[in-house]
Order: structure tokens, then C-alpha cells, then sequence
């Protein structure tokens, strides 16, 4: 292990500014998780573009932040309203509302919450085992090896975009292609589709059109579904009780991690398939099944567990062959290059030390989601009471702020409309 | 009735559409710029187009399959024609033109801090968030915050 470098990076976190930044990014995550609507693609995106200006170092510390927190933070809205904040706790809601409604709502954040931390921990250490290796086999590949892994990256995108129906993914695909034909070619200089605007010249962007993609939609359906929620008044946390229920559920919770990591590998499968998959695991191996669905405390843990491994599990394809698990890691992906960073073989060979610095921010990010999410539950629930008609205009003025600030080119922000209209 | 049918039928002839506009594009990208196929600025854009043909070409004979072309034709109709009157499009349509409005006129013409404050007060009121009152306390707090933020603490420039 290099030593200096583990060192450089825990100074690094340590900052006062470090540490500003990562709380505000998880609490940012843990909100826009809880909110139904809002997804964990949507807040990586949406920070990528407002973290662009400041230090890579910072502002990957700031992305890993956020992704660990909305897949974190979903679980609170499932357990005390029945909606899943974020896909990936849609499990979480099939025993988690049970056990708040009968007034166990602390007892259920403090199990999802201490599970996801968990999760997170051991898919932190896979990433650090894991990419290594595929890293060394990924420096192996060929010319055509290399071609492969470009079709097979376009082929995933009919299972990540599209599950059902994977036409409908490679059509976005394509559509996605020839939007990155926009601007001058590289032999010629011919400035393709243009239409003669200078602004096209350089190509068309990726975080506008991100953040138009993943957060315009949400708004629109934000302002026109207003509707006021009812929430569950959380109880106290019941820190001794749930602990006992982790130390019983020691099993259920290393299974989970591994279907997590397994789960979050395989490129467009991502975290809200790991989340049924480790629940439906759990429930299968428990003696007593028909408790499930009614508020067993295994489902909560093995969900969470499962969901939250699952972001290790999906950052090493990205660290070790550019290719991503999930939705979010594949924004984190376009941040990581936006930012200088070269994921994929040659990572290990320029940038050896990347896979400890990315292991600590989210070993400290998840750390900071437990103790963050544990303080201010009873307060950030309240955030699940803010209409959307007041909470949506918030956030397309972050989203045309976050696509000003790449460039600081206002046309920026008509791309981000345009493709959000699409 | 598969309800997603009439759609697909409708996005594999507009996909259908787009990839020959393009084709033809390509083409005369390749014919302005001269020499071989391969190193024109046109080949790539082609192979996508002809790429994004073909799954256009499958979707509609996927959707032909199922239901006929009429079929699909007067389902559309009649989705739009329910859709227009529901109050749901309206209000998309409502909220779309104050985002539009904000993006393209105010953004652009005027500060930052001005031109979200009007913009939030505006949408707010017009979606009936809360009091009027209420309504500029929440634009001014989220104004200052952003200001604050971005340009005192991160010194990023704002639109």
C-alpha cells in the first residue's frame, strides 16, 4: 500500500474546507435522496456542474459525498411516507413502512441508515482489492480489445437506460452518439452540425445537457403533480435495540454487501437491483418468510445493506475499465474526466495512488452520511413536507446555475433547456 | 391496447425521418469536402445515422406487428386530444413557459440575484406555493444563499 499517498489524502480530508464541503455534500445527497422525485443521477449531475470551478481533489470528494448520501438518504422517506426517495430504496419501503407505522420509525432510519453504512464500508474495500487486478488486466487489452469494450459501453446502454426494453436504450445510444458528432470534425476542421453558431463550433457540452437530461423532467412533473405529502412523525432512534437486531443480522448483512458488489460490477444494473436482490435473498433464507412485508427488521437491513454496496461495487468498473455500473457512476464517470482524471487501464499505471484517495472519500463520506443522517433525521424529514411548487423552482435555478458555471456561457443554459425538452 | 404502441410508432417514423436528414447531411459534408469516404468529416455521422435507421426501421415494424398503422395513428390522436384539455398539460405548459421565459429573457438581460428573484416569485404565485409574503421571503433566502455560496465563498461567476 503507498503509504505517502494515504497520508497526503487523510490530510487532505481533514481540511476544515474538506470537511465543510463533504458534509454539505452529504446532507445535499441525503435531502435530494428523501425527496421522491429527485434521484442519485440527478444530484451527481447537478454537483458536477456546481462543483466544476473548484479543485478536482475537492470537487471528487464532493461528487463521491453526494452519491453516497442520495442512495443513503432514500431510505428515510420510504420508512416514514411508503415512497422511495431514490429507486434503490424501493425494498426498503416493503418493510420499512410497516415498522413506522407502528410507531418504530426512528428504530427503522437508525437500522436502514447503520446498514448503508455498512454496505458502503464493505464496498469501499472492494474497490480497493478489486481494481487493482482487473486494472492490470485491463492494460493487456488491444487495439480490438479496446473496440469491444467501446461496443459493449454502447450495448450496456440498452440495459442501463432502458431495462425492459433494450431497442429503446441503444436508440439513446445512438441519438447520444450523434450529438457527439456536433462541432468541428478532427481531421478537417468542418464544423459539423452547426447551423453556423460559433457556440456549436466546440461541441455540445455534457453537464448542460446532463442536467437538462436528469433534472428538467423531474421539475416539470414536480410542478404539475403538487402534492402535499403526509408524513410519519419519526420516533426516538433506539440505538440499544437496533443494535442488537444488527449483531443478529451479521449474516444478512455480509450476503448483501457481496450481492451488492457483484451486483454494482455488472455494468447497467445498478443500486435499486441490488437493494431486491439482497432482500429477496434474505427473505428466501429466512425461517420465517411470510413475516416479510409486515415490518421484519431483516428486509430494512438486508435492502440497504445491499443498495449501498452497491456503489463500491459500481465505482470499480469505473476506476478499473471506464465503464460504468450504474446511472450515477456513469455521471461520476463524465466528473472524473471533466476534472483531468483518466479512469480505466492506465489509471493504475498514471494515477496510482486515485483508487486509496477514492477509497478514503468514501470511507469518510460514509462516515459522515451515519453521523449526519443519524443527527438531523428528525429535522430532514421536515424537508419531505416542502411543496414542490416551492421546492422545484429551487432547483432549476441550481440546475441553470450548475450548467453557467462550466463555461460561464449563458447558450449553456439554453442547451440545458433544449435537451431537457427532449 | 398497449399503451406505449401509438409512441413508438410516432418516435420510429420522427427516428426514421432524423436519420435520413442526416444521411443526406453527411453526404454533402463528404461531397464539400472531397477525397475518400473514410477521412470525411461526413463518414461517422453516416454510420450513425444509417445505424439509428435501422433501429428506427426494427421499432416500427416491432410496433406494426402488434397494431396497425391506423390503429396507432387514431391512438395517438385520441391521447392527444385528451391530453391537450387535462389540466395536468396545462400546468406543464404553464411551468414550461416561466422556465422559458427565465432562460431566455430574464437569464440572460439581467443580474443574477434580479432576475431569480422575479423569476421565483413569479412561478411561485402563478402555482399558488404560498402567500405572497411568503413567497419573496423564500426567493431573497434562496437568492442570498446561491450569492453567498458561489460568489463569496467558491468565487464563481453567476449568470
Amino acid at each position: 500500500m503507498d503509504w505517502q499517498t494515504v497520508a497526503t489524502v487523510f490530510s487532505f480530508v481533514v481540511q476544515p474546507m474538506s470537511l465543510f464541503v463533504m458534509a454539505v455534500s452529504v446532507f445535499f445527497g441525503l435531502v435530494v435522496g428523501m425527496l421522491p422525485g429527485l434521484t442519485a443521477t440527478m444530484a451527481v449531475a447537478l454537483l458536477t456542474g456546481l462543483t466544476y470551478r473548484l479543485a478536482p481533489e475537492l470537487a471528487i470528494l464532493s461528487l463521491v459525498a453526494v452519491y453516497i448520501g442520495s442512495i443513503s438518504g432514500g431510505c428515510q422517506s420510504a420508512i416514514l411516507i411508503n415512497i422511495p426517495g431514490t429507486p434503490a430504496s424501493a425494498a426498503t419501503a416493503v418493510d420499512g413502512f410497516p415498522i413506522g407505522q407502528r410507531g418504530e420509525g426512528g428504530l427503522g432510519i437508525f437500522l436502514a441508515t447503520t446498514s448503508s453504512f455498512f454496505g458502503t464500508l464493505t464496498g469501499t474495500l472492494c474497490v480497493l482489492l478489486l481494481t487493482p487486478p482487473l486494472s492490470l488486466l485491463a492494460l493487456k487489452f488491444g487495439a480490438y480489445e479496446f473496440f469491444l469494450l467501446a461496443l459493449f459501453g454502447v450495448m450496456i446502454c440498452g440495459q442501463l437506460t432502458a431495462g425492459t426494453d433494450p431497442l429503446k436504450g441503444w436508440i439513446s445510444g445512438i441519438l447520444g452518439l450523434i450529438v457527439a458528432q456536433v462541432g468541428l470534425d478532427g481531421m478537417n476542421s468542418y464544423p459539423r452540425f452547426s447551423f453556423g453558431m460559433v457556440d456549436l463550433m466546440a461541441g455540445v457540452p455534457l453537464i448542460p445537457v446532463m442536467i437538462g437530461l436528469f433534472g428538467f423532467p423531474e421539475i416539470i412533473y414536480g410542478l404539475v403533480s403538487s402534492t402535499a405529502r403526509t408524513t410519519i412523525k419519526s420516533s426516538a432512534l433506539e440505538f440499544k435495540k437496533g443494535f442488537g437486531i444488527l449483531l443478529n443480522n451479521k449474516l444478512n448483512m455480509i450476503r448483501s454487501s457481496i450481492i451488492g458488489v457483484i451486483v454494482g460490477i455488472i455494468p447497467g444494473v445498478g443500486e435499486d437491483v441490488a437493494g431486491w436482490l439482497s432482500y429477496w435473498a434474505e427473505k428466501n433464507s429466512s425461517k420465517t418468510p411470510e413475516r416479510f412485508g409486515k415490518g421484519a427488521y431483516e428486509g430494512v437491513v438486508a435492502a440497504e445493506t445491499g443498495n449501498n454496496a452497491c456503489i463500491g461495487g459500481a465505482i470499480i468498473p469505473v476506476l478499473s475499465l471506464a465503464v460504468p455500473g450504474s446511472a450515477p457512476a456513469a455521471v461520476l464517470l463524465a466528473a472524473l474526466w471533466l476534472h483531468g482524471l483518466r479512469p480505466g487501464p492506465l489509471l493504475m499505471s498514471e494515477t496510482p495512488g486515485f483508487v486509496y484517495t477514492m477509497s478514503i472519500y468514501m470511507t469518510v463520506s460514509a462516515f459522515t452520511m451515519v453521523i449526519l443522517a443519524l443527527i438531523l433525521s428528525k429535522a430532514t424529514v421536515r424537508i419531505l413536507a416542502v411543496k414542490s411548487t416551492i421546492l422545484m423552482p429551487i432547483v432549476y435555478v441550481l440546475c441553470t446555475v450548475g450548467s453557467f458555471v462550466i463555461d460561464n456561457n449563458i447558450f449553456d443554459i439554453y442547451l440545458m433547456f433544449f435537451f431537457g425538452l427532449i | 391496447m398497449n399503451k406505449n404502441l401509438h409512441f413508438d410508432f410516432l418516435t420510429s417514423i420522427v427516428l426514421m425521418v432524423l436519420s435520413i436528414l442526416i444521411i443526406a447531411d453527411s453526404y454533402r459534408m463528404a461531397a464539400e469536402v472531397g477525397g475518400p469516404l473514410y477521412a470525411s468529416p461526413g463518414m461517422m455521422p453516416m454510420v450513425l445515422a444509417i445505424l439509428l435507421l435501422f433501429t428506427g426501421i426494427l421499432l416500427l415494424q416491432r410496433t406494426v406487428r402488434q397494431q396497425s398503422m391506423g390503429n396507432s395513428l387514431r391512438d395517438f390522436m385520441d391521447w392527444a386530444t385528451i391530453f391537450v384539455k387535462s389540466k395536468s398539460a396545462q400546468e406543464m405548459l404553464t411551468g414550461g413557459l416561466v422556465l422559458a421565459l427565465y432562460t431566455f429573457i430574464l437569464a440572460p438581460r439581467l443580474p443574477f440575484w434580479i432576475s431569480t428573484s422575479i423569476f421565483m416569485v413569479f412561478i411561485m404565485g402563478i402555482l399558488n406555493a404560498t402567500s405572497i409574503v411568503k413567497n419573496v421571503i423564500i426567493a431573497a433566502a434562496v437568492v442570498g444563499s446561491i450569492q453567498v455560496v458561489f460568489q463569496m465563498i467558491f468565487r464563481v461567476p453567476l449568470p
